[in-house]
Formats: C-alpha cells, structure tokens, sequence
C-alpha cells in the first residue's frame, strides 16, 4: 500500500488534526476521498476473490484424499502444490506482496535462500539413510 | 506521557532508506525470522517422513473433517483482519470493531477446536504385544485380515480406565494386571490408500475416534503388552511431530489474538490521537495473523493428509 492511501485514512475521520502532519501529499480533501475509497473498495473485493480461492483450495484438497492418486508421490505434489498457490495467493493479496510491497523482496530474498539451502540439505542427507525415499515410490 | 514531548521515529512517514514505515519493516523481519523457524521445523519433519520405513508412519489418526473445518475459521479470521483494516482505511471505526469482533471469535474457535483435538488424541491408545496378533484375533483387534509379510502387533483404540500418560510401568506400579481394549476399526499399519480403498468398500465414514468406543472391550493381559502409550508426543515420531508443529501454531495463534485485543480494546485511544499510526498497528499485526493462516495452509495438508 502506498503512504497516499494510509494517509488518507486521516482525512475522512473526525480525528483531531494531529494525524494530518503525517500526510505527506495533501490533496483537495474531497476529491482525494472519493478515488481513495472507490480504491479501497477495490481492494476489498480483491480480499474477497482471495477467500473464495482459499475456500475452493480447502475443499479440493480435502477432496484429494477422498479420491487417491495411484502412487503416493502423485498425492504428495497435487497437496504441496494446491497449499502452494493458496500460500501465493495468502502472500501476494492479505500481505500485499504483489503490489506496492516489492522492496521487501529483498528482505525475503535472504530468507528464501536460507530456507531453500535447509530444505536441499535435509533432503539431500536423506540419500545416506538406508533404504529411506520408500515412502515416495 | 508527562515526559518532555517524545515521538518515536517513522509510525506513519515513510522513511527514505527503507521505503516503509518503521513498524512495517521490523513486522517483516520478525517474519522472516518466523519463516526460518518454521522451515526448520519443516524440513526436520520432511526428513523423518521420507527417512520412515514403509508401514510406520500412521495414517487416518488425524480427524479430517475437524481439521479441514478449522482450516476454513482460520481462512475466515483472515479475511476478516484484511477487511477491518481497509475499513480503518476508510474512516469506519465501527465496522473495523464488528470485523475484528469476528476475528477474535474466529481464533477462539480455532483455539476450542485445537483443544478438542488435542484431548481425543491424549485419550486414544496404542498398546504394543509381545507377539504378533494370532490369526483369530486380527479381524476383531486390528481390524483387517492377515498379512503373513507384515505382521501386526499393536492394537490401538480406547483402554477402559486408564488416564491419559500411563505407561507400562506405571500400570505394573498401579498393581493393574489387565487392560481392557476397544478396539478400532482400522490400524495405521494400513496405508492410507487401503484405508480409503476399505472405506469405500465399507461405506464408512473416516475414522472418527468416537469409533472406538463403539466396540466391545476386549481384555488383554497386561504380561502380554511390551509398551502402552495414549497418542501423545511419546507414542511415536509423527505424534511428536504433530504436537511441536501445531503446538507452535497455537502459540503464534494466542499470541495475535492478545496483539488483536490489545490494539481493538485499551490500544484503541489510539485512534482518536493518531489513526494513520493506528490503521498502521492494525495492518502490521494483520501481517503477522496472515503469515499464521499461511503456516496453517501448508501444516495441514502435511499433517492430515500426508
């Protein structure tokens, strides 16, 4: 979200006007409201595709275990990937990563090597168990 | 508030480095910590499952339907956190308080469920024998046919008058010589596709612990049994799993809801003084809550499904 938009928040409310020394880029007060809220409204309809996609997510993956795939590796994928995208899509909206957040990409950036190298490491150890990755034939 | 007039840096005003707000900067780097925590926890349970012997990790213990409801209260206490923030956004105090109102309504839930949960397992058993299960006793304690190449030696269902971590040893000290089992329908030695394969052919609903109790008790000698333990982190390596990883969600989960409550209660004085700086604690906390319901979107699937 920009600072635009949060800052706005401070002129539609009957707040003392403490909270508009924050407000970085003052606009006609009335002409800012409407485009304000008509993009609020438009987020808040984004966060309501999002809940519909979760929903659909749950249920199909439920749906899953119901119907079985003939090996096991093939249930595993269709699970991770469904929690995947439902993950994506938590992250991209609610957390609002795909629009106006990318400069925290870089903070992510570091995490994500350091959880992927985690990941490599512990699967990759599981070669020296003896007979281990039988679970996924 | 009597000092000399203090004002702590970057609540609302964007700071040139960084791009953000203060407070939404620290929120993401705590969650990346968050994310290292978990993925730690992640990989470890990725390793013990692949590294477990076929047969030995327990399938259909978890109850499916409660799970996946709880799933869709945690999903909905998202939903909601986003919309009481853009409703702050739009000036509309009251319709933030409903929304969040909803939340805290939503995390109890999840909460109550959790425990609901968790007390079933504490009183389910898994009681181990000395020997494998005769061939008369299969159908009745195991509840599947013999299987010459993989013997079944442990019965699971509810043992009638026993609390919840007993163990052998203290039944031996309690002076009990007998248990008496009831036995569920399906073992975990079954894989998860002849579970569901018998289910079918049975019509049966999935296993629900309340099953058990259905059956009528059987009595075992205890000189019989080798080891005894209700489904608690002890029983086995996917219990021990289960419990830290949702364990820990739970405490992520109280902790928010009290962030929640603090913000919607007492911290909402806020508001009248500072509301970008308020609509900014709300979102940042928000931050936090999704990243909770996304931990819970991958613990699920792994945990009940897998």
């Amino acid at each position: 979200m920009s600072d635009a938009t949060v800052s706005g928040a401070a002129s539609t409310t009957s707040a003392p006007p403490e909270g508009a020394a924050h407000v970085h880029h003052p606009a006609p007060a009335a002409a800012m409201d409407a485009h304000h809220i008509q993009h609020v409204q438009r987020e808040q309809k984004k966060f309501l595709a999002v809940y519909g996609v979760l929903v659909v997510g749950t249920v199909l993956t439920v749906a899953m275990y119901y119907v079985h795939f003939e090996l096991m590796w093939q249930t595993v994928a269709v699970a991770l990937l469904i929690a995947a995208v439902k993950g994506t899509f938590v992250a991209a909206v609610f957390m609002h990563l795909w629009h106006g957040e990318r400069d925290i990409y870089r903070i992510l950036a570091y995490t994500g090597i350091v959880v992927a190298g985690l990941f490599i490491l512990t699967i990759a150890s599981t070669f020296s168990v003896p007979g281990a990755g039988l679970y996924l034939r | 508030m009597n000092q000399p007039h203090m004002t702590v840096p970057y609540t609302t005003e964007i700071r040139e480095d960084t791009g953000f707000y203060n407070g939404k900067v620290g929120m993401w780097l705590f969650l990346a910590s968050e994310v290292m925590l978990f993925g730690a926890l992640f990989s470890a349970y990725v390793f013990l499952r692949i590294g477990a012997r076929a047969g030995d990790w327990p399938h259909g213990l978890l109850n499916i339907p409660i799970g996946a409801f709880n799933t869709l209260v945690l999903i909905t206490s998202s939903l909601t956190v986003a919309l009481s923030w853009t409703s702050l956004k739009m000036g509309n105090f009251r319709r933030y308080q409903r929304l969040q109102l909803v939340t805290l309504a939503c995390g109890l839930a999840f909460l109550g469920i959790k425990s609901y949960e968790y007390s079933v397992k504490f009183n389910h058993y898994e009681v181990w024998l000395n020997a494998p299960l005769t061939a008369q006793e299969y159908p009745q304690l195991a509840g599947h046919a013999v299987d010459a190449d993989d013997p079944v030696n442990s019965i699971i269902g509810h043992v009638e008058g026993v609390g919840s971590f007993a163990t052998l040893d203290s039944l031996k000290e309690a002076g009990v010589s007998s248990l008496t089992i009831h036995p569920d329908k399906f073992h975990y030695r079954l894989s998860a596709a002849e579970q569901a394969e018998r289910r079918k052919a049975e019509r049966l609903q999935p296993h629900t612990e309340a099953e058990g109790a259905e059956h009528a008790g059987v009595p075992i000698d205890l000189s019989r049994v080798s080891r005894i333990s209700a489904f608690v982190p002890r029983h086995s390596t996917f219990f021990a799993n289960y419990f830290t990883l949702t364990g820990l969600h739970a405490l992520h989960v109280i902790g928010g809801l009290l962030a929640f409550a603090f913000i919607l209660g007492p911290g909402s004085r806020m508001w009248r003084v500072d509301p970008v700086r308020y609509t900014n604690a709300v979102e940042v906390t928000g931050l936090f809550w999704h990243f909770v319901d996304l931990v819970w979107i991958f613990l699920f699937p792994i945990l009940y499904l897998l």
